[in-house]
């Protein structure tokens, strides 16, 4: 062999060497089907207990909430100084994130730091309610008139001070939202109030809320992360009346806008004259856009992100807990999950046995002694609501008690059996051939291919999965000409009024299955107006048997929230809610 | 030569508003309108949505849209994109210097490397440097862009601990880092087109070294880097310049997709999004565009010809 060929051959084999060697673990390929031992975090962050109740809700019929105490300005035990990155894979929507077009986290996180809400969760807490530009607030004693007393010393962007009104034309704009907008995640609290006019302006630094009714979770809705208060003055002299793009943003939050790069950047600087003396810490902030999720993920660990705050994968973590020990993984529960829905105006699925069937057929979570959900293998079981929330069925209340709920390999394959009879009962003797839709996301195909799988036991053939991108799916599932679907679901924060209406009610948004039953808002209203812990939580428990029992959106697993960041970054906690946490004024770089 | 200048320049309005129409129908056919796709993370209602038409103008027939559209445009008002509320001459304006940016030097990069590469394996033909030369080219060929992207990406996060950096860095703010960022993907970008354009010269010049008047230059005693360079290379050329025609509207094809796992916030990008959320305007605009930036440089290749060989004349 001559001198050339053996170059030529050495040329070719480091090549394929140096190609095999660094083949990357392939970004979003679905985890496989077959159970394995299941990922174990070496120290692994506890699942909370039931948190405490809303504080709106206890005892609020009777007595009025005492006065909390204004905030005192901590004493400083951050470090003050440096910028923080974090990454998100595209564009700021909308700056406008109280109404519909600014509903994505990619909008809202960017966007929360620089402005202020009224009251807003403990950034370790969900569910408690701390102070925001509202000092102290006031309950009357029948829980029809809440009355917040506002911070004196809090100002605009442009110097000007934060006063009632701005929080009035904040709700005036949510009963009538300007040109092109209409209302979004923000504004279920306004189902609350008769109209614009029930929101008063008292004095400069106080505004009071008339309710139709005694609602239990009027200041739980009240601490919506999208329900930021926007400056009056600013937005009635803009001539749209709206504050669309990020860099026009004049918000009173802890920090300011200093430049946008579409497509890059977003970059934010401390605001000397937030309203918390000492705060904030971080002399500003950088959201990166980094639309490949290797990209992002090669990002964090060449130290240029600090942290990831929408989480990352499964395989991501495993990765992290294996081979990066140096990096911080927080997982607590998510308020998010994966569902598979039946269309129930569309045969074969207005027949409830072959609902039920799906029901049966489909395994939730893990099971005890069997495989977990190959797309989430660290999700877990839940019904209808947050299943570490104060207001949902428990996991010991679903495992073995609720259809499709098995939590063991034989009880699952009795439940397949019941399915098969389901099934011919409703005349597939031999088996159902159906048609699935899905959204183009990687969470979405994979839910659907692992679906595909477990219907298939049962004799549910899926004979085509249609992926489409966002637009086409949602004009499909908006007009109802859909069957079955997987479909992800996220929610901003853990309340019954926020979920259930969207999501099992006649008409709503995000109800894919059409469901419309009479009985189920009866219900709802009922719980609603009931001041009472401990009745609400007996009312919603029937309610969310009611809807398992309908069978149309099938929660296959609820989330886990794995969001890592280097140690460096203090004072930022995950919570339940993707989109809290992210005011930012209370964190600091340790270096 | 003017006759045909001005045929050409009239036939590149035509195409020009041809494509605006066809792109114009194209979205409207398409399943989902933006509205729609704004509701991908969240639910609204029918009503809800039938309200937003109204309000964007998007229930009006198709013809007005259009003529509306198109009466902006020739204004040089590109309107505000749907989806983000931008104008769209802001978009422009801080993303086509990205994509400028990134196309030339991806062309560098083919042009050098083809050249360089192409002459000496041709000149070294079956020896270790043409083999070397062609498991370049074959893998040019075979490895799409967004893997080697995304392979460089990992590679230097893995064993080096370190990326370029990732926010836009403009030449002006800091022409290191500026070019440090744009190195990796125009490198990417650019290895598929140097390895088609430096087989063309390959080839070419494997002919054109074959030919009498080269062996009538080497007899007449002109140095050997003259006869290739002036002689052969030139005459040589014709092919190429096709090729790297070709190549160059095709790597604006290459720059959407690099653009999006090095994250450039350049015009590709912009694009894909457009098309994702079925930002009209922006799409509009984006692909016509794209379409007169093709048209402009086929009509340059072309002049180029004349330059290259006198004996071309266009009438």
């Amino acid at each position: 062999m001559g001198m050339g060929r053996m170059v030529f051959l050495g040329v070719v084999s480091l090549l394929l060497g140096l190609g095999m060697a660094c083949r990357p673990a392939p970004p979003g390929q679905p985890p496989t089907p077959v159970p394995g031992p299941r990922l174990e975090f070496p120290t692994p962050t506890p699942f909370p207990t039931p948190t405490p109740l809303p504080i709106a809700a206890p005892g609020a019929a009777v007595t009025p909430t005492p006065a909390p105490v204004p905030t005192p300005t901590p004493p400083p035990i951050g470090k003050y100084g440096g910028i923080l990155v974090f990454a998100q894979e595209r564009d700021v929507v909308s700056a406008e994130i109280t109404m519909y077009e600014g509903l994505s986290y990619l909008s809202q996180h960017p966007t929360r730091p620089l402005y202020s809400q009224i009251v807003m969760n403990d950034p370790q807490d969900a569910y408690k309610v701390i102070p925001d530009l509202a000092e102290r607030w006031e309950m009357r004693p029948d829980g029809m008139q809440w009355t917040f007393y506002l911070r004196r010393n809090a100002v605009w962007h442009d110097g000007r001070p934060v006063t009632a009104h701005d929080v009035k034309f904040t709700f005036d704009r949510m009963f009538n939202p300007p040109p092109g907008q209409v209302r979004g995640r923000a504004a279920p609290v306004i189902d609350y109030m008769a109209g614009p006019e029930s929101v008063v302006v008292k004095d400069d630094h106080t505004v009071q809320f008339n309710l139709k009714f005694p609602a239990a979770s009027f200041l739980a809705l009240m601490n919506n992360p999208y329900l930021v208060v926007m400056p009056k003055h600013y937005v009635e002299a803009r001539p749209d009346k709206q504050v669309r793009v990020w860099k026009d943003v004049i918000g009173s939050g802890a920090f300011r806008v200093k430049t946008m790069t579409p497509g890059s950047l977003y970059e934010m600087v401390k605001f000397e004259r937030f309203y918390i003396p000492g705060r904030p810490y971080l002399d500003g902030i950088k959201v990166l856009v980094i639309p490949d999720p290797a990209t992002r993920f090669a990002a964090l660990r060449a130290r240029r992100l600090h942290i990831i705050p929408q989480g990352v994968t499964y395989p991501q973590a495993e990765v992290i807990v294996k081979d990066l020990p140096q990096l911080v993984l927080q997982r607590v529960p998510r308020l998010a999950g994966d569902t598979v829905q039946m269309n129930v105006t569309q045969p074969p699925f207005s027949d409830p046995r072959v609902r039920r069937a799906v029901a049966l057929a489909l395994p939730r979570g893990c099971l005890k002694d069997g495989p977990c959900y190959a797309v989430e293998p660290d999700g877990y079981m839940g019904g209808v609501l947050f299943p570490y929330g104060p207001w949902a069925l428990r996991i010991e209340d679903l495992a073995d008690k609720v259809h499709g709920y098995a939590s063991t390999v034989a009880g699952k394959e009795r439940e397949r059996e019941e399915a098969r009879r389901l099934l011919a009962a409703a005349g597939y003797p031999h088996g159902l051939k159906v048609v699935m839709d899905t959204r183009e996301l990687r969470s979405y195909i994979d839910s659907a291919q692992w679906a595909i799988e477990e219907l298939r036991k049962v004799g549910i053939e899926v004979t085509d999965l249609k992926i489409h991108d966002s637009a086409s799916y949602y004009e499909l599932t908006l007009h109802g000409r859909h069957r079955i679907i997987a479909h992800g679901h996220a929610f901003a924060l853990d309340d019954p009024d926020l979920i259930i209406p969207d999501h099992y009610m006649c008409g709503g948004a995000e109800n894919h299955p059409k469901l419309c039953d009479k009985e189920i808002d009866e219900l709802f209203y009922k719980q609603q107006r009931t001041l009472d812990v401990g009745e609400r939580i007996r009312l919603l428990r029937d309610l969310q048997y009611k809807i398992l029992d309908r069978d149309a959106k099938i929660w296959i697993a609820w989330e886990v929230s794995r969001v890592p960041h280097w140690p460096e970054v203090k004072g930022w906690y995950a919570v339940n809610s993707l989109y809290m946490s992210m005011h930012f004024w209370d964190v600091w770089l340790e270096r | 030569m003017r006759e045909y200048l001005v045929r050409r320049f009239l036939l590149l309005i035509l195409t020009t508003w041809g494509v605006s129409v066809v792109v114009f129908l194209i979205m409207r056919v398409v399943p989902g309108d933006p509205i729609t796709a704004m509701m991908g993370e969240g639910g609204v209602s029918t009503e809800q949505i039938a309200k937003i038409r109204r309000d964007l103008g998007l229930d009006r027939p198709l013809y007005i849209q259009y003529v509306e559209w198109l009466w902006d445009t020739l204004r040089l008002d590109l309107g505000k994109s749907l989806w983000k509320g931008t104008e769209i001459t802001f978009e422009l304006k801080t993303r086509l210097p990205v994509t400028l940016q990134l196309a030339i030097m991806s062309m560098l990069v083919v042009v050098v490397v083809a050249l360089i590469a192409g002459v000496l394996s041709a000149l070294y033909q079956d020896t270790w440097v043409d083999y070397v030369f062609r498991v370049f080219t074959i893998g040019g060929l075979a490895l799409p862009a967004f893997w080697v992207g995304i392979l460089v990406i990992l590679a230097l996060a893995l064993w080096f601990h370190w990326l370029p950096t990732i926010e836009y860095v403009p030449f002006t703010q800091n022409p290191r880092e500026n070019l440090i960022q744009f190195a990796f993907p125009a490198l990417v970008v650019g290895w598929r087109g140097a390895a088609v354009t430096g087989r063309m010269v390959r080839s070419s010049m494997l002919e054109v070294l074959r030919e009498d008047y080269i062996r009538t230059a080497r007899a007449k005693g002109l140095a050997e880097r003259v006869v290739i360079l002036r002689h052969a290379l030139k005459n040589a050329s014709l092919p190429v310049v096709t090729i790297l025609g070709i190549e160059m509207t095709l790597l604006l094809g290459g720059v959407v997709v690099i653009e999006q796992v090095f994250s450039m916030p350049g015009l590709g990008r912009a694009l894909v999004s457009a098309i994702y959320y079925r930002d009209y305007p922006m799409v509009q605009f984006l692909v016509t565009f794209f379409a007169l930036v093709t048209m402009v440089i086929n009509f340059l290749v072309d002049l180029t010809y004349a330059w290259l060989d006198p004996r071309i004349r266009y009438e």
